[in-house]
């Protein structure tokens, strides 16, 4: 018989918020624990390709079971191994798969489950394709009676609702890993990046824009959007913006605008502003415009190591290349390093030679191509 | 249909909608039919532009939804009734008596007109800045709706309401990647996002460009591979580095190589490490390919010079020119006029553009061309 109706769309309620939010799963296991008088309860899964098993989420399920699930015992796992050849949506006992006298000669039995209270299974199947396999298994302990029919109606009337659940989720953690993905590409170009919504509102920044921004020398970020310190700097980038916004709808060519922004000491910085053509999302959550702002004062040479690696160039070598690239003269490159400008003209010859370039403005065109990639060495230690 | 098959055929497609907006129009239609409304929509009202508009519809006469949103729904006396209403589920009269409702333009111009004038609402989101509600009507002939209709609705409310701001978490996100995506297509380098199996993720369109090519580097259906074995084993080792890096276990930052092509000059390859998110069962992107085409000659558009700096046609062209390495003397006979010409007209880009070198010239183009939205994707920009 299944509970009152109050508990069952509680359940229901509980999975959709778990599909945006996956730190809401383990309630749903236990509200569905409590339901079924299940002693614990896990979320596993299976992926075929890193061949790996893993309890994602779990209620009362020992953290050391967890572990050992995804060192060991998991690929020895015979519920779900049995459960891996049943339909997608399928429901069922861990009887059904497999008898507790068979389960009682494996070494997974003995060694693992009778330890961690995995003596009776219920089981639906959330996700069982060519790629991945997901379960949402309750388990009781051996002080237990094996589950029955009634809890194996709630789960069954779940079951549809947990599959959508999953599908969400799954669609929704790979939206968010590939937008870190993009961010992390776009924080390693030395180019401030700024996404605006359709209120002008700062969705989101790179890494190089967040720098730019923190100085406050010129351009502002507030609450209703970027501006600039000098008020006629700044109407006139509010301008370009809602421009740029009002243009997300309009077909033709992509055109931007772009803006000057004067700052106390260093040259200006120059912010070209874009609409984002993306008719399959329309709506208010939208992103409708990007900003690029480039600090000329900003420089980012390559490090040695990728001219190193690119280029075959010695640390002498690197060193003089990057002073060329700075725009200085071999004279003054002489003097700066301290070596004679002979010295410094036959070095500079064979950077032309292994870089292929035959002027400095080469060269300068060369190092900047390679520079927009800076490599932030902290972000990965 | 028994009852609780309904309410479920309605919640499937309700849970569904924000995985596959289409199915919002079915939920409509199942919602209306299991109460006997004839039409039915998504009414969203948007306060700080004070503009509402049917986010979704079913049933409607096609005239409803444009008159609504041009005209109708800033004077909607349904809407300025039920959002002062705490509780948000009623039937029409219980906010404005159907008498009254026939004293306004909105009761006898749409209503009436497109015979809609009875109704159920229910608040879907309240939030600072937006309302959402659902809106079923149905004609005179059918009558207005009784308490007994509501039952279904009550019953729907909490699960419209999650669905629809999963719906909207999803658009956000979906939105935003979207963004992120077109920002990384304006950049002039190729950028390819990598998965935890060395497979392709996603790339921009330099990245496209440089792959169509088919010259050097190509994608397979298991990963990056290069025109030479070495070069192939090579960046496998750069990408499992950086992927080993981003699951925590190796240490190098970043590595870097050249790519060999037939004709033209290698391309130059940098491989970068993704910092990791707990977020999902598994992580989607692990490694970054970066990479750069000397061959490509990487320009600012005319337009932007104009418009940054304001630089004439003429002046345009001598400062390309300068940057892509010429000497003075060489640019006069390529543009066919006289040294003292093109020498005047440096002095006159030097002043606009504020720079003093040829090198920094060259240094301000180039940071310019890395966006590349006005002049995208010419064929033929290789030099």
């Amino acid at each position: 018989m299944l509970p009152d109706s109050d508990t069952l769309l509680q359940l229901v309620g509980g999975l959709y918020e778990a599909a945006a939010d996956p730190a809401l799963w383990g309630q749903f296991l236990r509200r569905l624990s409590f339901a079924t008088c299940a002693t614990s309860a896990a979320l596993v899964m299976y992926d075929a390709g890193q061949e790996a098993y893993t309890l994602s989420s779990s209620w009362k399920v020992h953290p050391e079971a967890t572990r050992l699930y995804q060192e060991h015992y998991g690929s020895l796992d015979l519920w779900a191994k049995r459960a891996l050849s049943k339909p997608n949506a399928w429901v069922g006992v861990s009887g059904s798969l497999c008898s507790l006298s068979e389960l009682g000669t494996t070494e997974v039995y003995n060694d693992y489950m009778v330890k961690f209270g995995f003596e009776h299974g219920l089981f639906a199947l959330v996700a069982n394709t060519r790629t991945r396999f997901a379960s949402i298994s309750l388990y009781r302990d051996s002080s237990c009676s094996a589950f029955d029919a009634s809890q194996g109606e709630i789960v069954r009337f779940l079951a549809p609702h947990a599959q959508r659940a999953f599908r969400l989720h799954l669609c929704f953690s790979e939206l968010k890993t590939r937008s870190v993905g993009l961010e992390t590409a776009l924080d390693s170009i030395s180019i401030g990046i700024i996404v605006l919504g359709h209120k002008e509102e700062i969705v989101t920044m790179n890494r190089c824009a967040a720098e730019l921004v923190q100085e406050n020398d010129g351009i502002l970020a507030t609450r209703v959007g970027l501006r600039a310190h000098l008020q006629i700097e700044s109407d006139l980038l509010a301008k370009t913006i809602r421009q740029a916004i009002s243009r997300t709808k309009s077909s033709g060519p992509v055109i931007g605008g772009t803006v000057l922004i004067s700052r106390r000491a260093r040259e200006p910085l120059q912010v070209l502003v874009s609409p984002i053509r993306n008719s399959t999302f329309p709506g208010p959550h939208g992103v409708a415009a990007v900003a690029f702002i480039i600090d000329p004062s900003r420089r980012s040479p390559p490090t040695e190591d990728i001219l190193r690696t690119l280029f075959g160039l010695t640390p002498a070598e690197c060193r003089i290349a990057l002073l060329l690239g700075d725009g200085h003269a071999p004279r003054k490159i002489a003097e700066m390093v301290g070596v004679s400008e002979n010295t410094v003209r036959s070095q500079i010859k064979s950077i032309f030679s292994k870089t292929g370039v035959r002027r400095q403005s080469q060269l300068i065109r060369l190092l900047l191509s390679n520079s927009g990639v800076t490599i932030q060495e902290e972000l990965f230690t | 249909m028994h009852a609780e098959q309904v309410r479920s055929r309605i919640l499937a497609a309700l849970y569904e909608a924000p995985l596959d907006s289409r199915r919002w129009e079915e939920f409509l239609r199942l919602t209306a039919l299991a109460v006997g409304g004839e039409a039915a929509s998504l009414l969203v009202h948007d306060f700080s532009n004070t503009e509402s508009a049917m986010s979704k519809e079913w049933g409607f006469h096609p005239e409803v939804a444009k008159l609504y949103a041009v005209h109708y729904g800033a004077i909607d006396v349904w809407r300025s009734a039920v959002t002062a209403s705490h509780d948000w589920l009623g039937t029409s009269q219980r906010f404005v008596s159907f008498a009254a409702l026939l004293h306004t333009e909105f009761g006898n111009d749409l209503l009436l007109r497109y015979d809609i004038p009875h109704g159920i609402f229910a608040m879907v989101e309240r939030g600072p800045a937006r309302v959402a509600n659902l809106s079923i009507c149905r004609s005179a002939r059918a009558g207005a709706f009784d308490e007994k209709d509501l039952e279904i609705v009550r019953f729907l409310k909490p699960h419209m309401q999650r669905a629809y701001r999963l719906d909207s978490e999803f658009s956000a996100a979906r939105s935003l990647s979207g963004g992120l995506l077109t920002a990384l297509n304006a950049i002039s380098k190729g950028v390819i996002l990598i998965g935890p199996k060395l497979q392709v993720i996603a790339m921009n369109q330099v990245a496209e460009r440089i792959l169509a090519a088919n010259d050097g580097l190509k994608a397979e259906r298991n990963g990056l591979r290069t025109e030479s074995n070495t070069e192939s084993t090579r960046l496998d080792e750069l990408i499992s580095e950086a992927i080993a890096t981003s699951h925590g276990k190796g240490l190098d930052a970043a590595g870097s190589m050249r790519i060999s092509r037939r004709d033209l000059p290698p391309l130059h390859v940098v491989v970068s490490p993704v910092r990791g998110t707990d977020f999902g069962p598994r992580r989607q992107v692990c490694a970054v390919v970066f990479i750069n085409d000397p061959a490509q000659r990487v320009r600012p558009a005319c337009d932007t010079l104009h418009a940054m700096f304001g630089l004439t046609p003429a002046e345009c062209r001598v400062a390309l020119l300068l940057g892509d390495g010429h000497a003075p003397g060489q640019i006069a006979n390529m543009v066919g006029v006289t040294r003292n010409t093109v020498r005047s007209q440096i002095k006159s880009v030097f002043a606009k553009t504020g720079v003093k070198r040829q090198s920094e010239l060259v240094r301000m183009l180039l940071q310019n061309a890395d966006i590349a939205i006005q002049s995208k994707a010419k064929p033929g920009s290789r030099s």
